[in-house]
């Protein structure tokens, strides 16, 4: 039997009426009546528990009736959450697709203020369904949800995702105490479980993005959430609660933040569940972390080591030698100088010794990237040809060129690279003029780029696209019976440029890029405008 | 918006060109053999595309487009020929040695009023200027390959007439082009322009008495 559940709860809340800023960036002298009345954050919170629904063949939830009260009691207490606006939702009528969608909007009307810290807790149970595209999609079973035809009559978590986005506040917390994967709290129609049966490995579904700031999941996709006898909740609810009871300030702050929160209640459950349930979250806004959820920041918190960058999952973070906690996730040390390493098994990623000042949060993500070289120069062997074969034929055939790049990785940002290319090569070959035999004539050609890219990057791989403007220069040649001479072209060329890398060890690579630009040449008196698309493969080393 | 389109395109366009037009012209070379100091080599459809042959009777046609042309060998006052001849952009279209046929005989009668002078008749045939000047009696004789042509008398001061005139080698035939009486409009002033007979005298109204 499985057990199926869903939970989780969002907490947010702001210290503008405190005299510290969490991150200490900015210190505002204020008397403390002033502030209170005028910037103080309101609190809002929707507490949904949905045990039951219409239909008897989703099996009822024991404690999503209990999850609700915990989440709504610790929120509600005035030396926790003291969120002034509590709205619990837990009765048939009240948890209908349409009843949760109003609620979700009537919440959005009352939380305009930019700085208001919004939670959206549902603990119900999650299935999975074709949608209207055919995409394998996530699903809340509200309790008007049809066992056969959740995707007509269940509510998918991508609407819930968009409708939970308009709410204006900037700090909002969406915690989803559910799972989809057919154990535990989540149950699948027949067709589908046949479906992912059939697969080797779990599907993640598309779904649209969020505009949700913050969403917190019980567990990983393909893992089960289960509620339990012995907690009376769902498990990762359970912990969370205990978090925001005061156990998961990490630092010390006196405030518990959304991620402090998160990371408390996914330690525990991982460890409760041998393993067996992971809780996610997809963090969009990390850094300062203005998403408070219980308490207020009464002091400069320890400074905080922490990564939620996918690429580090599974690291363990240690400090000083002694493993602090397994990324994502973070960590409280005492202020001063640490040797901070980030190692998995026997691999060292990074070791580097930092000095930490009370109330500082380190993104060890930075440590990485401070630490891999951030200099690839290459040599690049390719090819280069104009889109359509009237160019082809008229202007131009398709060449080899080689080359030299440099590219310098994070630059305006980590996520940004940088690349200057030059690269030229020469040949014969022929025109087809139309009509006429083959035209004869030896070319020269020479191309400079810099390019401006977005990169991803994850464990050896990386990625990257964005944006490339280049000069062509061509020179061709004719030494026929009737015209001998040369000719020759300069233009610049907007594009595009996308590659990939594969990075052996830390210091060598091998690439391989596309270019496709857009060049204007005069040919035959007039401007002619040509697609140009060129690729290359590159072996490089970084510095 | 059109002007910033248009700015962006000539940015992009940088600079130098490319031209293939150039690579889409060939020449025609040969030897016209026995050669008269009449004779004249055009291509038929752009009769601004001729050369005289040489005393040795080589001749050279350059900036020829490529394709199938038709090329007018007029080699004397009784030999012409017609021949086809395909075109290489780029290339040399090698004729040899060209031995007209006898072609036929075409006689261009050039009338004028009043006795106005022809001294400076031009005949065109087939768009290409006749090297050979009238005679006494006001007539020119070309030989053509059968086929039909387009001939034209031109007088400065008289104007000009214009026929399609067709031939059939070996035959002869005698074509009568009759100029107008100048009226003094342009072009058409009479022998102020023209100029009258040996012996005659240009009026105010352009006749010649």
């Amino acid at each position: 039997m499985t057990r199926l559940l869903i939970a989780t709860a969002c907490l947010a809340l702001s210290c503008a009426h405190t005299s510290l800023e969490k991150g200490g960036a900015v210190v505002v002298s204020l008397k403390k009546g002033q502030a209170d009345s005028a910037f103080e954050a309101r609190r809002f919170a929707l507490v949904v528990g949905i045990p039951r629904a219409a239909d008897d063949r989703w099996r009822a939830l024991q404690f999503a009736s209990k999850d609700v009260d915990d989440v709504s009691r610790v929120l509600r207490d005035p030396l926790g959450g003291r969120y002034q606006n509590v709205t619990t939702l837990l009765t048939e009528a009240q948890t209908t697709k349409a009843a949760l969608l109003d609620a979700v909007h009537a919440l959005a009307a009352q939380a305009t203020r930019p700085d208001d810290i919004v939670v959206l807790y549902v603990s119900a149970h999650g299935t999975l369904a074709r949608d209207g595209r055919g995409e394998l999609a996530r699903y809340l079973v509200t309790s008007d949800a049809d066992f056969t035809d959740p995707a007509q009559t269940a509510l998918s978590i991508s609407e819930l995702q968009q409708a939970f986005g308009t709410v204006p506040s900037k700090r909002r917390v969406l915690v989803l105490a559910t799972c989809h994967s057919g154990g535990g709290k989540s149950l699948l129609s027949e067709e589908v479980s046949r479906e992912l049966a059939s697969l080797k490995g779990p599907v993640r579904p598309l779904e649209e993005s969020s505009r949700a700031a913050m969403v917190l999941s019980a567990s990983d996709f393909g893992e089960p959430a289960r509620e339990d006898e012995g907690l009376r909740n769902d498990v990762y609810t359970h912990f969370l609660v205990e978090a925001l009871s005061g156990l998961g300030d990490r630092n010390g702050d006196g405030a518990v933040t959304a991620t402090e929160a998160h990371d408390w209640a996914r330690r525990k459950t991982w460890a409760f569940s041998n393993g067996r349930q992971r809780p996610s979250a997809e963090i969009i806004e990390v850094g300062a972390d203005p998403i408070i959820l219980s308490g207020s920041i009464s002091r400069e918190g320890k400074p905080e080591l922490f990564s939620y960058a996918q690429r580090l999952d599974g690291f363990a973070l240690k400090v000083d030698g002694e493993e602090r906690t397994e990324l994502p996730g973070g960590a409280a040390v005492a202020a001063g100088r640490h040797v901070v390493e980030l190692t998995k098994g026997p691999d060292l990623l990074v070791r580097q010794e930092v000095s930490l000042e009370v109330g500082q949060r380190l993104d060890v993500q930075e440590l990485v990237d401070r630490a891999e070289p951030n200099v690839a120069v290459s040599l690049l062997a390719g090819g280069f040809a104009f889109i359509d074969q009237k160019s082809r034929d008229e202007v131009m055939p398709g060449g080899a060129n080689v080359g030299a790049s440099v590219r310098f990785d994070r630059v305006f940002g980590s996520r940004f690279a940088l690349e200057l290319d030059g690269s030229g090569f020469g040949g014969a070959s022929s025109l087809q003029l139309g009509g006429g035999a083959p035209v004869p004539f030896t070319w020269v050609s020479g191309q400079g780029g810099i390019s401006l890219a977005w990169t991803w990057r994850w464990r050896a791989l990386s990625f990257w696209a964005g944006p490339r403007v280049a000069g062509l220069w061509v020179q061709r040649s004719f030494s026929l019976p009737a015209y001998s001479g040369q000719q020759t072209a300069f233009s610049m060329m907007p594009g595009a440029w996308l590659g990939g890398a594969v990075t052996f060890g830390s210091r060598w690579e091998f690439s391989l890029n596309l270019q496709p630009m857009l060049t204007v040449l005069t040919v035959d008196g007039a401007m002619r405008p040509m697609g140009f698309v060129g690729g290359w493969a590159a072996a490089g080393y970084k510095f | 918006m059109r002007a910033l389109l248009a700015s962006v395109a000539v940015l992009l366009a940088g600079c130098g060109g490319l031209d293939n037009s150039v690579l889409r012209l060939g020449v025609v070379r040969g030897v016209v053999m026995n050669p008269t100091i009449e004779s004249l080599v055009i291509v038929e459809q752009l009769p601004e595309l001729n050369a005289k042959p040489a005393a040795d009777g080589r001749f050279e046609i350059a900036g020829v487009p490529q394709g199938e042309i038709s090329l007018l060998v007029l080699a004397s006052g009784t030999n012409a020929e017609r021949l086809t001849v395909k075109v290489q952009g780029g290339a040399v279209s090698e004729l040899g040695t060209v031995s007209p046929k006898l072609g036929a005989r075409l006689a261009v009668h050039v009338h004028v009023p009043s006795n106005q002078s022809r001294a400076n008749a031009v005949v065109t045939v087939a768009g290409a200027v006749v090297q050979k000047k009238l005679d006494r009696e006001g007539e020119v004789e070309v030989a053509l390959p059968t086929g039909c042509y387009p001939v034209k008398v031109a007088i400065r001061g008289l104007g000009a007439v214009e026929k399609q005139v067709c031939v059939e080698a070996p035959k002869s035939r005698e074509v009568d082009f009759e100029l107008l009486e100048p009226d003094g409009s342009p072009g058409r002033e009479g022998c102020s322009v023209s100029g009258c007979e040996n012996g005659h005298v240009c009026r105010s109204s352009g006749a010649c008495e």
